[in-house]
């Protein structure tokens, strides 16, 4: 046995030093970057993901999206409160009395953050490359009302010149649609309409070329309140005040720093521990403790976003639609949303939330589990008898499972029927359900833009999203009807109709409308609630006497 | 010496090969593409994206495309991040990833070591006890509870640190204690064991009845023998500690190289996975081949092998 070991003289001395370190690498009560940020004017925001690039015409994704709002501004701009057109790189504009002609008179005073004024060349040369073929952008038809856009982007015309954009002079520009478009003013505050820096990115390779690095800090420049300053992978992009943006003494905030997660409940620690003044979404199981705890904390708005079950109406028994009403009236949603998603979600009996453009839908699903037993036996299985096995498909992620296991209790309880649930990973999935390799799916749809026209597209025959093999003639006459038609009366009494034939045929089962319980500061000002959640940042504000 | 290092370093090629084949093909099979997304695209735009990557290619030519580029190192784009290359991101995280894996290591062998050391020499004593069963505790806490029970303790409740980031020196020391944690219970185990039996040999009994004081008979005599079981297992260690650092990664929000290697999978990111695959294969071969090094070294037996 050796002798004893005691500690001696130098393990006090290293006790001590580590002691030291321990303090100097940081312990007791800090002053948080929130507060920090409150007093300078920096904001820290999780908007999601890493986003995929900041180049406005290739990248999407809403996390994309919030940061490129910092960077760019388009001919008009989302109001901060209501989302509605406002000006934007357009002082003003004028709409011909048969709506097909749009003349944007651009402020003399915009500049690109290189100096450079911008013209209404610029735009009809962003809108070129938002075009190119070669391009392969995936939210090229945001311009498709535009004359001639969706055969230029198709690559059935070549020149340009026959694309309905033009420029009268410098500050001028001059829409032509094929149609008159009610809702281009909300697209056009969509990402694809911004303007690039054309120079700019021919100097870094070719401009239909998407690994253009252009958007590479060293090499941006931008339009926006905010200029792009620091952008590390997966740690943080910063943004900082623009001065010469054509407003920039209203902008009040002075840095902007996006910190991307994977993770809901990481953002949540971030936000616990003082790091972010706001997080897109709270974890599920979070939105009950932070309502009841911490309401100054949590704000939960509605979303332009429907959560449904798409059925196969190319399959036995879904080709029924007795069987697809049945199904959507067994539903008890208010059941789901209180007691199984959790996020204040407002039960959904319709496909288009309601609210934006003032469109209120009218067709709604009756939930009635007596009338939906005898559609059920009126389609030959009566009690369920002999109904032939379906599956319900869903993709690993959220809470997904718990409301495809709800509703396959309440189909068992009211309807006597067994669906099977189906858990594949995303991209599984999304491959299952683009070949339609399912009885039932998951899936959601968030607006484009706040106008009920982005929903009422989705089930139109060929439609990209459709899947569900349901198509009809008169649905898709009243849908480009309603797009088409500036008289508001026309357009929502065939939206209406419209939306009555997707309730008797029922190719959808619609669950809930999205909520986003957004985590947010108290100091945080400026920042409203709306449907497409969007916070043009230059109305943003910090006041660290609200946030005590 | 330089002809064992050399024969290890050529044997490399093959299994890279191999394992590039596997990947590749392993890939492909899976259901799904890169460009399938919840907001599906156009027939058309998917079709131009596939062709812009030479995804319209016959598979076999692919291949053969793709091997060529990576004979001369090149990873080629991402196609999540279409303005990035493959080997801009590695060079990017793989930094991040390096620093945590190498600061948990750190805290592995500090804490691993001294606690065995103690256990050791006090065997069968309170010492032992406590640092053995806090060890057999640290084995069995996965990572996804360690981090967010250090989380809440040290930043959420004292404020200590900040509860994710990669920002300030500071916002090493949880991830480092997260996910040194298991290996510094492993290490206090193997120490413990090693010196333990060494201790017991007779040149240990000679050196000390002639009066070595304890510490020399332990620095001097003992270690070089007893920290061969824990040598072996840093090279399995190291490989653990730099590719296993996904969940710490994702917890602390740190902008390392695991979370590609998983997310690249999940999003189909081809290229991408085919190369953090390739690199962290790679780097795993050459530390097993310097820690095998350094058990030679170590032990006179094996070097006249």
């Amino acid at each position: 046995m050796i002798d004893t070991w005691r500690p001696g003289r130098k393990a006090y001395f290293a006790a001590a030093l580590s002691l030291l370190l321990l303090h100097t690498t940081g312990c007791g009560r800090r002053q948080t970057l929130v507060e920090i940020g409150d007093r300078t004017q920096v904001f820290r925001v999780c908007d999601g993901v890493e986003p995929m690039d900041l180049d406005p015409q290739t990248a999407i994704g809403q996390g994309e999206h919030d940061i490129m709002l910092s960077l760019f501004e388009g001919l008009v701009t989302a109001d901060p409160v209501d989302v509605s057109p406002k000006p934007g790189v357009a002082e003003s504009w004028d709409i011909s009395p048969d709506g097909r002609v749009y003349t944007f008179h651009l402020r003399h005073n915009a500049r690109w953050s290189n100096g450079e004024t911008i013209t209404a060349h610029d735009f009809i040369e962003s809108h070129r490359r938002m075009l190119m073929p070669s391009l392969a952008t995936q939210y090229s038809y945001m311009l498709y009302p535009v004359t001639n856009a969706e055969a230029f982007n198709n690559g059935k015309i070549t020149n340009f010149d026959e694309v309905g954009f033009k420029a009268l002079n410098d500050f001028t520009l001059q829409i032509t649609l094929h149609d008159p478009t009610p809702y281009l003013l909300t697209m056009m505050t969509h990402d694809s309409w911004y303007p690039v820096p054309l120079a700019t990115i021919k100097k870094y390779g070719a401009i239909d070329d998407r690994s253009n690095p252009w958007t590479r800090p060293e090499n941006f420049v931008g339009n926006g309140a905010f200029l792009l300053k620091e952008w590390r992978m997966n740690s943080h992009i910063l943004v900082e005040k623009n001065p010469l943006y054509w407003d920039a003494a209203s902008v009040r905030l002075n840095k902007i720093y996006f910190d991307p997660t994977e993770s809901f409940d990481t953002e949540e620690r971030m936000f616990r521990s003082g790091q972010l003044h706001t997080v897109l979404q709270a974890p599920a199981s979070k939105v009950a403790f932070y309502r009841k705890y911490h309401p100054d904390l949590i704000r939960v708005s509605t979303l332009y976003a429907t959560y449904m079950y798409k059925m196969n109406t190319t399959r036995a028994p879904l080709n029924d639609k007795r069987v697809r009403a049945a199904l959507a009236m067994a539903l008890d949603r208010r059941g789901i949303t209180e007691t199984v998603s959790r996020a204040g979600e407002e039960p959904a009996f319709s496909l288009v939330p309601p609210g934006a453009a003032g469109y209120i839908p009218q067709g709604r699903v009756t939930e009635d589990v007596e009338a939906a037993r005898k559609l059920l036996a009126a389609a030959g299985y009566p009690n369920g008898a002999h109904f032939p096995p379906i599956s319900l498909l869903f993709n690993t992620a959220q809470n997904h499972k718990a409301i495809a296991e709800a509703a396959q209790q309440m189909w068992k309880k009211n309807l006597n029927i067994d669906v099977t649930l189906r858990n594949e990973e995303w991209k599984v999935y999304l491959d299952s359900e683009r070949r339609m390799d399912y009885d039932l799916v998951r899936t959601s749809w968030v607006g484009d833009y706040p106008d009920p026209s982005t929903f009422m597209e989705l089930y139109m025959t060929g439609g990209g999203n459709n899947n569900t093999g349901w198509s009809d003639p008169e649905y898709d006459r009243l849908v480009t009807l309603g797009g088409n038609t500036n008289n508001t009366a026309v357009r929502w009494d065939a939206y209406h109709k419209a939306e009555a034939i997707l309730m008797d045929q029922m190719p959808f089962i619609p669950i809930y409308f999205y909520t986003e319980p957004r985590l947010l500061r108290p100091s945080v000002k400026g920042f409203y609630p709306n449907l497409t959640d969007q916070h043009p940042y230059k109305y943003v504000y910090l006041d660290p006497s609200a946030d005590p | 010496m330089l002809r064992f290092i050399l024969r290890r370093l050529l044997e490399m090629i093959p299994v890279l090969f191999i394992i590039a084949t596997v990947t590749f093909f392993m890939m492909r099979l899976a259901p799904g593409g890169p460009f399938d997304q919840e907001k599906q695209m156009s027939k058309e735009i998917r079709a131009r994206l596939e062709a812009h990557y030479g995804l319209d290619r016959p598979l076999f030519e692919q291949y053969l495309r793709q091997m060529k580029h990576l004979l001369v190192g090149d990873l080629g784009p991402s196609f999540k991040y279409p303005s990035r290359t493959v080997n801009e991101i590695i060079a990017n995280s793989f930094p991040v990833s390096l620093e945590l894996g190498l600061e948990s290591l750190l805290v592995a062998l500090v804490f691993g070591l001294a606690a065995g050391m103690i256990a050791s020499l006090k065997q069968n004593s309170a010492l032992d006890h406590v640092p053995m069963s806090l060890s057999m505790i640290g084995l069995c806490v996965p990572t996804f509870v360690m981090g967010p029970l250090l989380i809440s303790a040290f930043a959420l409740h004292l404020n200590w640190f900040n509860a994710a980031g990669w920002f300030f020196p500071r916002d090493r020391v949880l991830p480092a204690l997260t996910l040194g944690a298991f290996y510094a219970a492993y290490i206090a185990r193997l120490t413990r064991g090693g010196l333990l039996e060494i201790l017991n040999l007779d040149f240990i009994r000679t050196a000390r009845a002639k009066g070595a004081s304890s510490s020399r008979v332990l620095f001097q005599h003992a270690l070089r023998g007893g920290l061969l079981p824990v040598v072996s297992f840093l090279g399995p260690a190291i490989a653990g500690l730099l590719t296993g650092s996904f969940v710490v990664e994702t917890l602390f929000g740190i902008p390392g190289l695991g979370r590609y290697f998983v997310t690249a999978a999940f999003n189909r990111d081809y290229f991408m996975v085919m190369g953090s695959v390739l690199f962290y294969a790679a780097f795993v071969i050459v530390m097993n081949l310097v820690v095998d090094i350094i058990v030679v070294w170590l032990d006179p037996k094996l070097r006249l092998e």
